[in-house]
C-alpha cells in the first residue's frame, strides 16, 4: 500500500486541519495526563489504605519485635541461653518466698535451651541486710517455675541475688564401709575426694531393711553439688541375684502409693538424701555386714563473676 | 521541545488534580468505622523485646499468648488464643504427675504440661468493659458475656487482669491435735481431718483445702519416714488421703511432706492483641 494513503487510514478526525507542527503538544499532554490520574490514583489508593490502618490502631496492642534483645522485658540473663524475672513475692507463715520465672532466649528452641541450674540465693532488705539459708524449690509440674524460700516473714525486702552456676561437672566415687550392726542409727561417715580442692563428706546416718538417711557436704571450695546415692549391700542377693540396693529417692521408682517421685533437688553445698530399697527384701539381717557406697555428684563452681540482681520493687508496690 | 515538556507537566498535574479530587470527594480515602477491615489484625508497633512465634505474641510468664480471633457465639464473645511456653526444656526433669493424664506415676514429657493460666480478662469497647474468666487450665478460650447485638468490631481493646504459673511445692512439715492446719501457699493449707487407731495400725486423714477447684489436685501428701507404710487418696470427692502409720502409738506430731504445684495468682494487667474479627 502507498504510504500516503496508509498515513490517510491513520489519521485522526482532531488532526484534520492541524498543521503537523502545530500538534506537537498533544502527545506528551495525553501522556502526562494519563500518569497525572494513575499518581492520583495511587495516592488515593496509598491515603485510604493508611487510614484503614490507622482506624484498626485504636483497637490494638500488639508489638512489633526489636531485633536483638534475646530476652522479653524484666527478664534478666542467668545463662548463655536463658534468663530470670520475679513474678511474685509473698509471706507464708514463718518464711518468705519469691516466685522466679524462666524463659529461653528467642531464636533458640527451648529444647536446646538447658534449664539453669539455679545458684546461690540472696534476699537483701531495704537496710542492705543480707537474709541467706534459702532454699529452692522445683517441680517437673511446674515448667519454667522456681520458688525460692528464705526464713522471715516481716522483712521489707527491696532485691533478690542469684550467684549463678557453672556447667556441672560429673564425677562418681565409691566407698565401701563396714556394717557391724544392722539396721543401725548411730551413723557412719564416710569421705571421697572429688577435684583437688574439693570432698565429698558424708554420714550413713541411719539404715534398717526399707532404706536410710545420708547427710552429706562439701567440703573446700566454694560449689554447690547434686547427689546421687546407690548403697549396694553385698550377701542380700536373691535367688535371681540381684542385690538388694538403696537409692536416692529422687532416682528410685516410686512407689505404688506416690503420685509423684521425689523431685531431684537443687545444688546445694550440703543436704540429706533419702535413699529407699530397690531390689529384695532382706530376710535375714544379719547378712548385711558392709556396704558399698557409689555416689555420683554433679559439681557446679560459682561464677561470683557473674552476680544478677533482680529489683523487687515492682512487686512489693 | 519545550511545549512538550510543557503540555506533559500540565497533563500530570491535571491528572492528578483530577483523580485525586474525584477520589476525596468519593470518600475513597475515607477509612469508615472498623468495618473497613473486617479480619484486620491488630497494629504492630514497636516493643522492647524479640519475637518467638508471632509479631501479635504477648509474654505472658515463662509463656507467650498468640492472640487467634475474637468473634460471637451465640450471646457471647469468644476470645480464642494459643499458649506457647518459652521456658527452656534441656534437662528438664520429667514428670510423674497425674493431675494431667490420670494414672498415677505416669510419666509425662515436659512440654506438654501448661505454662501458665491466664485467669481473668477484661474486653474493652469505647464505652464500656466486660470481665471474663478462663475457667480451666488447658482452656484456651475465654468468654465475655456482652450485650445484645454486640459486634466484635466494637471491641477497643483486651486485657490480662491476672495470670497464674505453677509453683513448685515441696515442704516438710508437722501436723498435730493442737496445730491441725498449715497453710503451704496463698488460699492453699493441709487440713488433719481425723486420726483413726486401728490396733497394730492407725490411719490418718489429711486434706487439700483450696480457695480455687483448680488447686485441689494437684499436691499429694505422705508421710515421712518408713514408720509410714502408704498413702492413698480416696477415690472420690474432696482431695483425702489416708496415710497409713504402722505404729502401735500415734506420735504427737506427724512429719508429713506436701509436693506438687499449685497455680499461684501473679502479676497484670497485660494488654493483648485482639486478633481476627
Amino acid at each position: 500500500m502507498h504510504e500516503e494513503t496508509f498515513a490517510e487510514l491513520l489519521r485522526s478526525p482532531l488532526d484534520e486541519d492541524i498543521p503537523p507542527r502545530q500538534r506537537s503538544w498533544l502527545l506528551p499532554l495525553v501522556a502526562g495526563v494519563a500518569v497525572g490520574a494513575l499518581l492520583g490514583w495511587a495516592w488515593v489508593a496509598s491515603r485510604a489504605a493508611e487510614e484503614t490502618v490507622v482506624t484498626a490502631t485504636t483497637t490494638s496492642v500488639g508489638e512489633a519485635p526489636v531485633a536483638a534483645v534475646p530476652f522479653p522485658a524484666g527478664f534478666l540473663r542467668v545463662s548463655e541461653t536463658a534468663a530470670m524475672r520475679p513474678e511474685a513475692l509473698y509471706a507464708v507463715r514463718d518464711a518468705t518466698v519469691v516466685v522466679i520465672t524462666t524463659v529461653a532466649a528467642a531464636g533458640t528452641p527451648p529444647d536446646r535451651s538447658p534449664v539453669p541450674p539455679g545458684g546461690v540465693w540472696e534476699l537483701r532488705d531495704v537496710e542492705g541486710r543480707v537474709i541467706d539459708g534459702y532454699e529452692e524449690i522445683r517441680n517437673p509440674a511446674s515448667l519454667g517455675t522456681v520458688a525460692v524460700r528464705f526464713p522471715g516473714a516481716d522483712a521489707q525486702v527491696r532485691s533478690l541475688a542469684l550467684t549463678p552456676l557453672t556447667e556441672p561437672e560429673v564425677i562418681t566415687a565409691s566407698v565401701p564401709i563396714e556394717i557391724p550392726q544392722f539396721p543401725f542409727t548411730t551413723g557412719r561417715s564416710f569421705e571421697m575426694p572429688l577435684a583437688s580442692d574439693l570432698r565429698l563428706s558424708g554420714v550413713l546416718t541411719s539404715l534398717d531393711a526399707e532404706g536410710g538417711d545420708v547427710r552429706w557436704s562439701l567440703q573446700g571450695a566454694d560449689a554447690l553439688a547434686q547427689v546421687d546415692l546407690a548403697i549396694t549391700l553385698p550377701g542380700t542377693e536373691g535367688e535371681d541375684g540381684a542385690v538388694t540396693t538403696m537409692l536416692s529417692e529422687h532416682i528410685a521408682p516410686p512407689y505404688p502409693f506416690q503420685r509423684q517421685r521425689a523431685p531431684r533437688p537443687s545444688p546445694l553445698a550440703s543436704g540429706t538424701d533419702v535413699v529407699r530399697r530397690t531390689g529384695p527384701e532382706i530376710d535375714d539381717p544379719t547378712t548385711v555386714t558392709r556396704a558399698v557406697i557409689d555416689v555420683t555428684v554433679s559439681v557446679y563452681r560459682t561464677r561470683d563473676d557473674a552476680v544478677v540482681e533482680f529489683d523487687l520493687a515492682p512487686l512489693t508496690g | 521541545m519545550r511545549s512538550s515538556v510543557v503540555s506533559a507537566a500540565a497533563g500530570l498535574v491535571s491528572g492528578f488534580a483530577l483523580v485525586a479530587g474525584l477520589g476525596a470527594a468519593s470518600g475513597w480515602g475515607d477509612a469508615g468505622p472498623v468495618t473497613v477491615a473486617p479480619t484486620t489484625t491488630s497494629e504492630v508497633v514497636a516493643r522492647e523485646g524479640p519475637q518467638y512465634f508471632d509479631p501479635s505474641e504477648v509474654v505472658v510468664g515463662q509463656a507467650v499468648l498468640v492472640p487467634d480471633a475474637l468473634r460471637m457465639d451465640g450471646d457471647a464473645a469468644v476470645f480464642t488464643y494459643r499458649l506457647e511456653a518459652i521456658a527452656p526444656l534441656q534437662g528438664q526433669e520429667t514428670g510423674y504427675v497425674s493431675q494431667f493424664v490420670g494414672d498415677p506415676g505416669t510419666a509425662i514429657q515436659p512440654e506438654t504440661l501448661p505454662p501458665v493460666f491466664p485467669a481473668s480478662w477484661t474486653l474493652l469497647t469505647a464505652g464500656a468493659s466486660y470481665p471474663g474468666a478462663t475457667t480451666t487450665v488447658t482452656s484456651r478460650s475465654v468468654r465475655f458475656d456482652v450485650p445484645t447485638r454486640f459486634s466484635p468490631s466494637q471491641a477497643t481493646g483486651l486485657r490480662i487482669e491476672s495470670y497464674r504459673v505453677p509453683l513448685p511445692i515441696s515442704e516438710v512439715f508437722v501436723l498435730s491435735e493442737a496445730e491441725p492446719v498449715l497453710e503451704i501457699a496463698p488460699g492453699v493449707s493441709v487440713s488433719l481431718i481425723q486420726i483413726v487407731d486401728q490396733g497394730e495400725q492407725t490411719i490418718v486423714q489429711v486434706e487439700i483445702v483450696a480457695e480455687d477447684p483448680f488447686n485441689r489436685e494437684n499436691l499429694t501428701v505422705e508421710g515421712v519416714g518408713s514408720v509410714w507404710a502408704s498413702a492413698v487418696r480416696e477415690a472420690e470427692g474432696r482431695p483425702r488421703y489416708n496415710l497409713r502409720l504402722a505404729l502401735d502409738e500415734t506420735p504427737e506430731n506427724l512429719v508429713l511432706r506436701v509436693r506438687g504445684m499449685v497455680w499461684l495468682a501473679v502479676g497484670g494487667p497485660i494488654e493483648v492483641a485482639l486478633g481476627e474479627r
